[in-house]
């Protein structure tokens, strides 16, 4: 076998264990980060029993989870009802797949990655990106309606209904309030889109960088809005609705596959917060300074930090908003969805368009 | 007379938006969050630190002694008497003291019976039993329970060893 195609899969291979390392733990502290500060905001303390600041809370919650009795109810459709937690945590997964974490620094000069010329941040660099993660996030509804309709359960049944109507319907506002980005950045490719984020608007005489979140305002809080809704948390959490459907569609299901679950929702903020970071907030670039002199690996630690720390505020953000609204009613959230956001979505779009069709013909900027 | 339903003011532009509202919302629960890590937490942290409570509460018993150690109860038995929940029980022995003639031989509370009134201390003529603020004393098995004269006479040092565990969470 050729030694390049040899080394990519190796690197793959290397990517895969890592990322999924790094979410799995993200997540496990994410759960902790939030019932933590949701003590915090609501003057409590908090978990704070399993070791120093409660950081082995996680491990005792897994262990806890994989000790349960693996129940299977006699009255679900077995191959279906086992398939759904899976159904929900790949999509899940293989969203990351595409985020980009940091510039490529170039291969080692001799060994087995010599080869491939440059080491990137991100398991695939594929050209249609953020379509990408569009389909495959797009496919999460179906281990939520599955898992509602395998359960046989009506408040399972209930749950899965809401969540297919919301995620539907929000994925029509996710969908086109991403377009104006496109339209500005020419791209779908997330790391193009990064790169792009690191000129500055041209016209300006200060300088503004030129990040979604400056040139797409309206883009990004529709963006963000649609987001909480497809990963269906507070104030979209009608699909779990705990006071009113128990816990909608995983109501059936304990143990690991509850954990599934749980993982898979948590992994989704983690990589929504991801993707707008790098669709909206520059991704690991800050403005007005360049990171490009340093050393590969001191420039690498920089941006990963960089990024971390920006998509831990929208991780967070997601944690904050949780805590400060309810729920909507169903009515109100296709209403919104439906009324407000689609129109202001197209209305962005059509603005957006618009400028450019000004700008190429009168040629501003 | 017509009843006049009072409609609320239609919401204004920035109200219908709701983004300011959320905003402030969001602040608030921000508030909260630095005031709880910058110590304004109301949580007392149990096991580590302990409410300060009334020097009135009641809890478990102490009895007395004088300072020869000989125990102030004359068994008149009139605290097992009083005893609404029967926690208490009393047998008398002729002391070799003539001038106290008579002492509790088997003096035994039941702290699962007992209900903390207080009238056993109310009621004592010798001021031979006291309801201490000591609320600790749980223990696994119900005869962990029955306190004797043997250890009710040294519980009053289980109460200054909660006192200063109070004065150092404080």
């Amino acid at each position: 076998m050729d030694s390049a195609v040899v080394a990519t899969v190796i690197l793959a291979l290397i990517k895969i264990a890592l990322i999924l390392a790094v979410l799995f733990t993200g997540v496990a502290y994410y759960s902790l980060a939030e019932r933590k500060f949701s003590a915090f905001m609501q003057d409590r303390i908090g978990p704070n029993r399993c070791g120093p600041f409660a950081l082995l809370q996680p491990l005792a919650d897994g262990v806890k989870f994989f000790l349960k009795e693996d129940v299977i109810p006699h009255h679900v459709d077995k191959v279906l009802y086992l398939a759904a937690p899976a159904m929900a945590m790949i999509p899940a997964m293989a969203t990351i797949a595409v985020v980009p974490f940091a510039d490529p620094i170039p291969a080692p000069a001799s060994g087995l990655f010599a080869s491939l010329g440059q080491i990137q941040f991100q398991l695939a660099d594929i050209n249609v990106g953020m379509l990408y993660i569009f389909a495959v996030s797009g496919l999460a509804v179906y281990g939520v309606v599955i898992a509602g309709w395998a359960s046989n359960n009506k408040y399972a049944l209930l749950g899965s209904l809401r969540a297919s109507a919301q995620m539907i319907s929000y994925e029509l506002t996710l969908g086109l309030s991403v377009l104006g980005v496109f339209m500005v950045y020419e791209t779908l490719q997330l790391d193009a889109i990064v790169a792009a984020q690191t000129t500055y608007i041209s016209f300006l005489p200060v300088a503004i960088p030129k990040w979604g979140i400056v040139v797409q305002p309206l883009g990004f809080l529709l963006f963000l809005i649609a987001t909480f809704a497809e990963t269906s948390r507070l104030p979209f959490d009608l699909p779990e609705g705990e006071a009113e459907i128990v816990a909608g569609y995983h109501v059936e299901y304990g143990s690991m596959k509850f954990m599934l679950f749980m993982l898979a929702e948590y992994s989704h903020m983690i990589i929504a917060s991801a993707v707008i970071t790098c669709l909206f907030l520059g991704g690991w670039n800050l403005p007005w300074v360049d990171m490009s002199g340093l050393p590969a690996a001191q420039r690498v630690a920089a941006q990963l930090a960089v990024f971390t720390a920006k998509a831990g505020f929208f991780a967070f953000l997601f944690i904050w908003v949780r805590w400060t609204l309810p729920r909507f009613r169903y009515d109100q959230l296709m209403r919104l969805g439906w009324k407000v956001l689609l129109p202001l979505a197209i209305a962005n779009l059509v603005a957006t368009g618009a400028f450019y069709v000004v700008k190429y013909t009168v040629g501003i900027g | 007379m017509a009843i006049i339903v009072k409609k609320p003011a239609p919401l204004t532009f920035w109200e219908r938006i709701y983004l300011p509202a959320i905003l402030k919302g969001l602040g608030m629960t921000m508030r909260h969050m630095i005031k709880t890590l910058a110590g304004g937490g109301v949580t007392i942290r149990y096991p580590e630190q302990h409410k300060r409570v009334p020097n009135n509460y009641r809890a478990l018993h102490v009895m007395p002694t004088w300072e020869d150690g000989h125990i102030k109860c004359v068994a008149c038995e009139m605290c097992s008497t009083v005893c609404p929940a029967n926690a208490i029980t009393v047998h008398a022995e002729e002391d070799e003291n003539p001038e106290i003639e008579k002492r509790a031989a088997f003096y035994e509370i039941d702290e699962l019976r007992c209900i903390f009134c207080g009238f056993c201390e109310e009621v004592c003529p010798r001021d031979a039993i006291h309801l201490t603020k000591n609320y600790e004393f749980v223990t696994d098995n119900r005869e962990g329970f029955l306190y004797g004269m043997d250890r009710l006479t040294k519980t009053g040092r289980l109460v200054s060893e909660l006192e200063a565990k109070e004065n150092k969470d404080r």
